[in-house]
């Protein structure tokens, strides 16, 4: 099997499904307008509609701080202009001068602003507040459901092998729908250094309850907590993590270890890592998979990566692992590397796009001799997914109906993923095509 | 030689911005190295920036002769120009490489060095404040090169990166850190403190801008505030900066006084725009909450160990 042109095809096939999609993205690259030069401002300081068009303009373009001292310059003149104060507020928030934030909307709350204009005041009001106290929590829940063909990962090969032996696989696929859930809870405590140091813990959980193959069943939890320290622009993440995986109800493995990331802005276009984490797994026997502790071992990842905003909408993120496993059981020992490409796209209104994909090339160390012998299985699995997302008031907004922002502000999702696994052993050759739908509903205190 | 704005001629259709601002760059490079070269009346009053907005009572006091004239908007800022502004008064200068200065009440800033290359960006910029408060956000000299430029005031020197940053010097200065409770020893009275605050960006800014760094030194130490709403405090010339601490609200309170605008009268709105604000500022465009996609299966999730799942029994083991 030729893995590298494999992956290099796959990757190609991801990037131009990505770009395409891009393509067709609305309200994202509308042609430039006219421009306004700096030298038209120089000569018309005081000119309300060239300023606030020249505001919106560098806006626009990204250049947030010139946006904000042109709205700051209008309300020099006329301070009474509500909606540019709101406009001002919002750019602070946008540079993250959350003070100066307040202050703005503070003064806006007891003004007679439109329905919708209160309304941001109010949401923007409580972001920048809980943004300020040094210790500040996020929490993330959402619902969803997902369809998939072989949830299971059922052998796609008519012939497996069995104590080196070849025997006809009776393998199911069954088509099958789940019940998805997930949560976060993220806090983070500020320690005061004046270099945006802090600790944080970070909590994750996801369930998955299919209506049928129970086999696919998961729940997993995972807790990773740290801290960050910066110096200068090179930021320091040591952390510890815990994660359980619970499998069709039975305790399948349990993880615990802890890793160093490191990471160093460039420029504001691009920021490189490097990242080194070590992690004791705990396989439990269950009733579908009795290896149990003869996988337990350490699991070493090391490598790095890249990510590039070519634009304030558009991020693209490539890194590259070294893995490396050894267990009591030299047969589930692997080496491998686990290469993964993002590409992120924000379009109008909060919506957004993203394409992942990811490659493993894992390489076992000793045969499995249940299954053959003689034969080192050698695996490449594959997985991309596509995700396109919009908050509810979005949707709702294109019929013209107006929600609540308790209900307007929840995100909905839906998405496509396809996993695959190729094997020189025939048993693991599988491939899974699913579908998704997902409501999130994030909170800041 | 002298080269003022009454001859650069502005074509009627839209102006190039290089046709404006490189002779005035050229100029400014002429009449630094004039004032570098010659000791009497040669340095030239090359032209730094406009005002833009203005506010009560604002004075510029300019070039050798010192004379001196109420600032009006669009007034040319020269360079070594003195700009003094009175009690409730405020003023915004443009600088030619995008840089912005705001400056409140009993506030006394000369800019005395400005070069400026508008093809490249490239340049230097000094300037000196002797007391007040004021807002300085950097333009294209130090979003190119950070080092190139500084503001001296009394106690310190300020170096900023892609920032933009608030200080107030002088007796209030001193009079809002006894407010706070700050402890200092002070060798030169009041009158020479400094307050300097780390607006932004900060480092969960949304936007490409680089997050806002400041480097606060004075004979006695040196102190890096990369925060945003982060302070340090010099009590006077020669003393160690205090901090960086979380600015407090008194002193927040008192930039916003004197800085900020407030209402003063009913709404208006003289352009009738009712843009929703997340649209007009770019930040709708990050509301949508991503979900991270789901977890991959862990080592042998999928695997066939168990053979009667997927042979015949004769083969199970």
């Amino acid at each position: 099997m030729n893995h590298a042109f494999v992956f290099s095809a796959r990757i190609m096939l991801a990037t131009m499904l990505g770009f395409a999609v891009t393509l067709c993205a609305p309200g994202v690259r509308n042609a430039a307008a006219e421009e306004i030069l700096y030298a038209q401002i120089l000569n018309q300081p005081d000119n309300l509609e060239l300023n606030l068009a020249f505001a919106k303009q560098e806006i626009d373009a990204g250049r947030l701080e010139q946006g904000a001292a042109a709205l700051e310059r209008l309300l020099l003149v006329e301070p009474n202009w509500d909606t540019v104060r709101l406009y001002y507020a919002m750019v602070l928030y946008r540079l993250n001068d959350l003070a100066g934030a307040e202050r703005e909307l503070l003064i806006l709350r007891g003004r007679p602003l439109s329905a919708a204009h209160e309304a941001e005041v109010a949401r923007y009001l409580a972001l920048v507040q809980t943004g300020q106290n040094d210790l500040r929590f996020m929490a993330q829940f959402s619902v969803g459901a997902s369809v998939a063909d072989n949830p299971a990962f059922a052998s796609s090969s008519a012939f497996g092998l069995t104590g080196g032996v070849l025997a006809p696989i009776t393998t199911q696929r069954n088509t099958d729908a789940a019940i998805t859930s997930s949560v976060r809870l993220r806090g983070e405590y500020s320690l005061g250094t004046g270099t945006g140091d802090n600790l944080f813990a970070d909590m994750q959980g996801w369930l998955n309850k299919q209506f049928d193959v129970d086999e696919a069943d998961y729940l997993t939890g995972s807790v990773r907590a740290g801290g960050t320290f910066y110096l200068g622009d090179m930021s320091l993440t040591p952390s510890g993590t815990y994660n359980a995986y619970v499998l069709d109800d039975d305790f399948y493995v349990q993880s615990y270890g802890g890793g160093l990331r490191s990471q160093v802005t460039i420029n504001p276009m691009l920021t490189v890592f490097g990242e080194g984490k070590g992690v004791w797994q705990d396989f439990q026997s269950t009733t579908l998979s009795p290896i149990g502790g003869a996988r337990d071992g350490w699991l070493f990842t090391a490598g790095g990566g890249i990510t590039l905003r070519p634009a304030e909408w558009h991020t693209i993120s490539a890194e590259a692992y070294y893995l490396n496993k050894s267990a009591d059981n030299d047969a589930f020992s692997y080496e491998g590397a686990r290469l993964t490409i993002r590409d992120m796209i924000l379009m109008s209104l909060g919506q957004y796009q993203t394409a992942e994909e990811t490659v493993w090339f894992i390489d076992y160390e000793d045969p499995d001799v249940r299954v053959s012998p003689t034969i080192v299985r050698e695996d490449e699995r594959y997985r991309a997914r596509l995700a396109y997302g919009l908050p509810l008031s979005t949707a709702f907004g294109f019929f013209g109906t107006t929600l609540p922002d308790a209900v307007g502000s929840v995100n909905f999702q839906v998405g496509g993923q396809y996993y695959a696994q190729d094997s020189n052993l025939p048993n693991f050759e599988s491939d899974n095509w699913s579908g998704d739908v997902s409501f999130t509903k994030r909170v800041d205190f | 030689m002298l080269i003022s704005r009454k001859d650069i001629t502005m074509p009627k259709q839209k102006p190039d911005a290089n046709s404006v601002l490189k002779p005035l760059a050229l100029a400014l490079c002429l009449s630094v190295s004039g004032f570098a070269l010659s000791t009497g009346n040669a340095q030239a009053a090359a032209q730094v920036g406009t005002s833009a907005a203005v506010r009560g009572d604002v004075f510029v006091r300019g070039g050798t002769a010192g004379e001196q004239h109420r600032a009006a908007v669009s007034d040319s800022i020269h360079l070594d120009d003195q700009i003094v502004t009175r009690q409730e008064s405020a003023l915004q200068i443009l600088l030619l490489d995008r840089s912005v200065f705001t400056v409140g009440e009993n506030c006394n800033l000369v800019i005395d060095r400005f070069i400026y290359d508008p093809d490249t960006g490239a340049g230097e910029m000094a300037a000196q404040v002797a007391q007040g408060v004021f807002r300085f956000m950097s333009g294209q000299i130090g979003g190119n090169n950070p080092t190139a430029v500084s503001i001296e005031t009394p106690s310190a020197m300020l170096g900023t990166r892609g920032t933009f940053i608030e200080a107030i010097v002088g007796e209030d200065a001193a009079a809002l850190a006894d407010q706070m409770g700050l402890a200092y020893t002070s060798t030169c009275g009041t009158s020479q403190a400094g307050f300097y605050i780390l607006r932004g960006p900060g480092l969960n800014t949304n936007s490409l801008e680089s997050t806002g760094v400041v480097d606060v030194t004075s004979t006695g130490g040196s102190a890096t505030i990369s925060e945003a709403n982060y302070a340090v405090f010099v009590p006077c010339p020669g003393a160690e900066p205090i901090g960086p601490f979380p600015v407090p609200d008194n002193v927040l309170e008192f930039l916003n006084f004197f800085l900020r605008s407030a209402p003063n009268g009913p709404s208006t709105n003289p352009v009738n725009v009712n843009t929703p604000g997340g649209e007009f500022s770019g930040q709708s465009l990050f509301n949508g909450v991503l979900l991270d996609p789901p977890p991959a299966p862990p080592q042998g999730q999928f695997d066939p160990n168990t053979p009667m799942m997927y042979y015949p029994p004769i083969f199970s083991s």
